[in-house]
């Protein structure tokens, strides 16, 4: 950037540089070059880019300064020179301050100005001339202004005049000796055309119009004349019978009129002409086809109806609906302090609900049966566990309670009908939830023995093929094997079925025709007369006679029929109960009932918990009396108890934080995992059925089991050999459950178990049937199915428990008890395998845990950062500008600062007034004192010439001089 | 720019970094600023911050919007890029170092030689428009008051810098075509733990910087990298050798 810094005053920057002088010096205005001295040049601070400086770089001081000394001598000074004086003489002449003006102009602008001043006097009373605007006061020659003639622009050229002295006669005559012709004609012409005045315009107007109108009127009168003859002509026509046969009898009156109407501005012949026709006229009936057209136009056209949803609006209900409920579920799964609220809330909600709830349909799903059920009176204060215990306790009996309940749900229903849709919407989804159970579970499908339980709601025989398939592609043996066991699997199943059939066949006889099933069948109210109805039947007929039954006696039909279902679903839970509890076990039998079970539970699910919670609590009694017993009998369940537990597990959903029957139900396996003694191969067995009955309603919520997990570590360490029990492999475990369960060697595999290769899936229906000291519990073959199942349960809790804090702790301990299981004994392949992955699993889960967790800190307030201030600043700032936001005080200080500033100029001014008066009086001074002087040294030299002449004594000269003057 | 020193405010001697405030309304240089616990000033040099009159009002000149403008007045717009020192500032005052309390001084030299002291305590605009609005009207008014506080926040000071830099200080020039390249966690270990740090970096799009002060020339990196990138470099090394999470 160049700079032009020039040291004036301020020696800093610029140090002697005599360069910048010619750099920055003053550029020549107007020719000549100024003094260098009169300029001062002001250093900028900032040279900022695009700015423009007023007056340049320079301020030329010298210059401003005597400027305003010349100002003053003009102003200042001839005031003061008027100062000691009361008149003054003003010289108003025209021109007279004007120093440019010579004296001629002087005096010709005098005289224009006396002559426009008595112009204007003479204008104020002068008349108007109408046909002469021309200025009066122009000069004129013969009538014409002398400004009309051009001296030199006429038609004589110079040239010519200097070529020819001879000037024509036109010439002479036009512009010589009284001239002053030219133009004259064109001008006279030129104002005719122009100079029209306004009167001969108007005139002109007014004439162009009349003649228009003249016109108008003229065209007019033809066009009637026109019309006229036309409509004489058309009568003429219509008279004529050419026209009429032409014409459509309908269309006829239609003309009629149009003629009389036009008849009535027409002769008065054309009447007599309508009269005639008039009889012509008959008098027509309304068309058919005119009334009918005429009454659909009044009747009612479509109603307008609600738009019909298209797919995708369906499909978005469908979706918050699923979506609501998804949310509900979650929210029961939580429970605890924080859903109160929740629940408050939806308390609210469920009074709005209720109060509309003929108009408005409730949303179930599968998993809403709980709240279904809970919904009268869960939502009340002192809990609804609370108030189904206190129930439990004024009714033992099942009959007498079933009626009180029955009342309780009348009274709580408030239409039917509503409850009829509900059901039947909770049905369907309880079949999803079916599907969707046994999908969840499939890892237990592996196993034989769950795969029994596991087909209760639908195995058939076609499904349990199915199903033996997956678990033996899923155990993986060896292909010969798989055919072996697919077809011990088949074999088994007719047999059974046959055995069934041959005990069943001797009672019902060879009457199969007569007993046909009754299409109407009312609702059997005793298990007694249920019996005599299904027992002899085929298990295709009980389930044909349930859906009857169901059919005919549906709550949707009658008030009372509610009640009789509610004593049907007793009837049927205590059918399934029984033939559960059958020895030979009819597990297809046993499925059949599955479906309506879960149906019906869905249609009564306040009675269905009712039902479940007895008998929870039949069953935990019996287990007390069985622990306090003396007697060497199992106390661990029957098989009735574990496929109800089963039953309930797919009735009632799971996830629920607290349920009024699942809760109860889970802690009654849990305790007898916890409380009975292991006393045969059957016990094993069973608790690690109720082991993976727990994992399976534990999984959606991943709610902790530790009974299970301890009863599986206890499981796991009695297929350890004692001896090699080490101290903190059974640290883990309660000593109780060491003591209970691993007393002995149940699962310890003989060392002959070499030979035992693959996983022998276990019938389980045959595991629960048989007795407890049968042979087939000793079998190695039974301990690694059992041993396989435990581990596969174990890794299931393992995933499910996956993201638990305490995982490391709770699970380490299995890693090593089926480490030490590796070791100890010679597993066969699969079950090494699992083993191995399992254990791996868990090691890694641990590694894991134990990396992301954080050693214990104090609590400690986090650091406070700096405090950090917001700059203040304007958007688009100008300097000088006041941002005050007070505008009234941003003004005043304006103004303030204004008279500040015009103060000190003034004050300036003032002070350089001064300095010029002081000036001219100090000029004033030195005058007088020269003249003063003078006139002092003239005296003094008179003075002292007449000293020395009287000194010299020559007199004379002086008195001659004298004499002379 | 010296008279607007003099007014300070009463309240304004009270932590470390006001002291500099107060420091530069004297000529001597500073004596007793050092922090006990350390510290880092940052000096970021040849910032371009101009200011210019386009059609009627000032406006900080970026190669973006006023390209035109400064062909016309024959500069190369390639030189003016302020939004390198936005983003150094958003850098240095938004680190966790910063929010700690250990910058103790910041401070902008332009390319038009005039030197801004930065309080640390600052909230700089986020957005490049309001930061231009700053500048602005920092460039005109030669200083900038909080809103939420009495304390300037921006003040143009008296050069050199040097002045206002801590006596003892450890001045460190950032510069890729030094011939040392080092792992900067290291390299702050060699002094002593109580020196006072002055890192000295270019906020400018070419060159390098060419000041005499410093005691030091290092590059942290060997590649070449952005204002913003080495300040965070270093940034991390005090947070790492200061223990600041």
């Amino acid at each position: 950037m160049k700079k032009k810094k020039v040291p004036v005053g301020k020696h800093k920057q610029g140090g002697g540089k005599s360069g910048r002088w010619k750099q920055g010096g003053p550029k020549t205005q107007g020719g000549h070059s100024e003094n260098v001295f009169e300029t001062l040049w002001t250093r900028r601070k900032f040279d900022v880019l695009g700015k423009k400086q007023k007056g340049g770089d320079a301020k030329r001081v010298g210059l401003a300064r005597s400027a305003a000394v010349e100002k003053r001598k003009k102003s200042l000074l001839p005031e003061y020179k008027q100062r000691g004086k009361t008149n003054a003489f003003l010289d108003s002449r025209f021109g007279e301050h004007d120093e440019s003006l010579g004296d001629e102009d002087k005096a010709i602008l005098r005289f224009q100005k006396e002559r426009m001043v008595q112009m204007q006097k003479k204008k104020k009373f002068a008349l108007e001339d109408d046909d002469d605007e021309q200025p009066t006061e122009l000069l004129t020659h013969g009538g014409n202004a002398l400004s009309t003639f051009d001296d030199f622009k006429d038609d004589i050229s110079i040239e010519s005049d200097g070529d020819d002295d001879g000037l024509n006669e036109e010439i002479v005559r036009d512009l010589h000796f009284g001239g002053g012709f030219v133009g004259k004609d064109a001008g006279e012409e030129d104002g005719e055309g122009k100079k029209r005045t306004k009167k001969e315009i108007m005139e002109e107007v007014i004439a162009k119009s009349k003649f228009f109108k003249a016109q108008k009127a003229k065209e007019k009168e033809e066009d009637h004349e026109l019309k006229e003859k036309l409509d004489a002509d058309f009568t003429a026509l219509a008279q004529s019978s050419g026209l009429l046969s032409l014409v459509r009898p309908k269309k006829v009156d239609a003309l009629k009129s149009m003629l009389s109407k036009g008849a009535s501005g027409s002769g008065s012949a054309l009447k007599a002409l309508i009269a005639g026709d008039q009889t012509l006229e008959v008098k027509e009936k309304p068309d058919e086809y005119d009334k009918l057209v005429k009454e659909m136009g009044f009747e009612i056209r479509g109603h307008a109806s609600d738009r019909s949803k298209t797919a995708e609006e369906l499909a978005k209900e469908e979706r918050e609906r699923l979506e609501d409920l998804e949310r509900k579920r979650k929210q029961r799964m939580l429970g605890g302090a924080e859903s109160e609220s929740d629940e408050a809330e939806s308390d609210q909600d469920e009074e709005e609900s209720r109060r509309q709830q003929k108009k408005k349909r409730r949303e179930i799903s599968g998993d809403d049966l709980g709240e279904n059920f809970v919904m009268e009176d869960e939502y009340q204060e002192n809990g609804w566990v609370d108030e189904v215990l206190a129930r439990k306790g004024d009714s033992d009996e099942d009959e007498d309670e079933d009626e009180d309940e029955d009342e309780d749900e009348e009274d709580d229903d408030d239409g039917s009908s509503a409850r009829s849709e509900e059901d039947a919407d909770s049905e369907g989804s309880d079949d999803e939830d079916e599907s969707e159970g046994s999908e969840d579970e499939d890892w237990e499908n592996s196993e034989d023995e769950l795969a029994g339980i596991e087909g209760i709601p639908k195995l058939s025989a076609k499904d349990q093929n199915l199903l033996d398939k997956l678990i033996a592609a899923k155990s993986g043996p060896k292909p010969e094997e798989q055919v072996k066991n697919l077809l011990e699997k088949e074999l088994k199943i007719p047999l059974r079925a046959e055995k069934a059939k041959k005990a069943k066949k001797p009672v019902s006889g060879g009457n199969e025709l007569d007993s046909a099933l009754p299409y109407v069948i009312d609702a059997p109210q005793t298990l007694v007369d249920f019996r005599q109805l299904v027992d002899s039947r085929s298990i295709k007929d009980l389930e044909v006679a349930v859906e009857r039954i169901r059919k005919c006696n549906a709550i949707s039909l009658a008030a009372e029929n509610r009640k009789k279902m509610q004593v049907f679903y007793n009837v049927l839970l205590q059918y399934f109960a029984t033939i559960a509890g059958e020895r030979p076990l009819n597990l297809q039998r046993v499925n059949a009932l599955v479906k309506p079970l879960i149906e019906l539970s869905g249609e009564t699910h306040y009675y269905a918990a009712v039902c479940a919670r007895e008998r929870i609590i039949r069953m935990q009694k019996q287990l007390s009396e069985k622990l306090h017993s003396q007697d060497d009998i199992s106390s661990w369940p029957s098989n009735r108890t574990l496929l109800l537990f089963r039953l309930w597990s797919m009735i009632f959903p799971p996830s629920d934080f607290r349920h009024a029957v699942m809760t109860p139900a889970m802690l009654l396996m849990s305790e007898y995992l916890l409380r009975c003694p292991v006393k045969s191969g059957h016990d094993v067995a069973v608790g690690t059925f109720i082991c993976s009955l727990l994992l399976s309603v534990m999984r959606p919520a991943r709610r902790f089991c530790p009974e299970a997990l301890s009863f599986l570590q206890a499981l796991l360490l009695s297929a350890l050999p004692k001896m090699n029990r080490s101290k903190n492999l059974s640290l883990h475990c309660p000593s109780h459950l060491v003591e209970f369960v691993a007393s002995k060697q149940w699962l310890q595999l003989s060392s002959a178990t070499s030979t035992v290769e693959g996983v022998q899936p276990l019938d389980f229906t045959s595991l629960l049937t048989a007795d407890s000291s049968s042979s087939t519990f000793e079998s190695d073959s039974f301990k690694v199915g059992i041993l396989y199942s435990v581990i596969k349960t174990v890794s299931g809790f393992v995933e499910v428990y996956s993201n638990i804090a305490s995982f490391p702790e709770v699970f380490s301990p299995f890693a090593s008890l089926l480490d030490a299981l590796k070791n100890n004994n010679a597993l066969p392949e699969a079950l090494m395998v699992l083993t191995t992955e399992v254990s791996q699993f868990i090691a890694e889960k641990v590694k894991e845990h134990e990396t992301t967790r954080l050693p214990l800190l104090m609590r400690m307030s986090k650091p406070v950062p700096i405090k950090t201030y917001n700059p203040q600043f304007e958007e688009n700032y100008v300097k000088g500008r006041d941002y005050d936001p007070d505008r009234e005080r941003a003004e005043t200080k304006k103004l303030k600062k204004q008279l500040k500033r015009e103060a000190k100029g003034a004050a300036r001014e003032l002070r350089k007034d001064n300095w010029f008066l002081a000036e001219e009086k100090a000029k004033e001074n030195a005058v007088l004192q020269q003249e003063r002087e003078e006139k002092y040294n003239k005296a003094m030299s008179f003075l002292q010439q007449q000293e020395s002449a009287f000194k010299s004594g020559q007199l004379g000269k002086g008195s001659s001089k004298r004499k002379k003057r | 720019m010296g008279g607007k020193e003099e007014d300070r405010d009463p309240e304004m001697a009270e932590s470390s970094d006001e002291e500099i405030a107060e420091a530069s309304a004297d000529p001597a240089p500073v004596k007793s600023l050092t922090a006990p616990d350390g510290g880092v000033w940052f000096v970021l040099e040849k910032a371009s911050l101009e200011v210019a009159k386009v059609g009627k009002n000032y406006q900080l000149l970026n190669c973006d919007d006023h390209a035109n403008f400064l062909r016309k007045h024959k500069r190369d717009p390639a030189q003016y890029r302020p939004d390198i020192l936005h983003q150094a500032l958003l850098a240095i005052l938004d680190s966790p170092m910063n929010k700690a309390g250990k910058l103790k001084g910041l401070y902008v030299h332009t390319e038009k030689n005039v030197l801004i002291q930065i309080n640390p305590h600052i909230r700089i605009p986020r957005t490049f428009k309001r930061f231009c609005g700053l500048m602005v009207q920092l460039l005109q008014k030669l200083v900038i008051r909080a809103t939420n506080g009495p304390d300037k926040l921006m003040k143009v000071v008296k050069q050199p810098v040097t002045r206002h830099l801590p006596i003892g200080a450890r001045r460190i020039g950032m510069s890729y075509s030094a011939p040392k390249v080092v792992q900067l966690k290291d390299y702050i270990l060699t002094t002593k733990e109580d020196t006072p740090l002055v890192f000295v970096v270019g906020a400018m799009s070419h060159g390098k910087i060419e000041v005499d002060y410093i005691d030091d020339l290092v590059a942290v990196s060997a590649y070449p990298l952005s204002a913003m990138w080495a300040i965070a470099r270093i940034c991390n090394a005090l947070e790492t050798q200061w223990n600041i999470v």
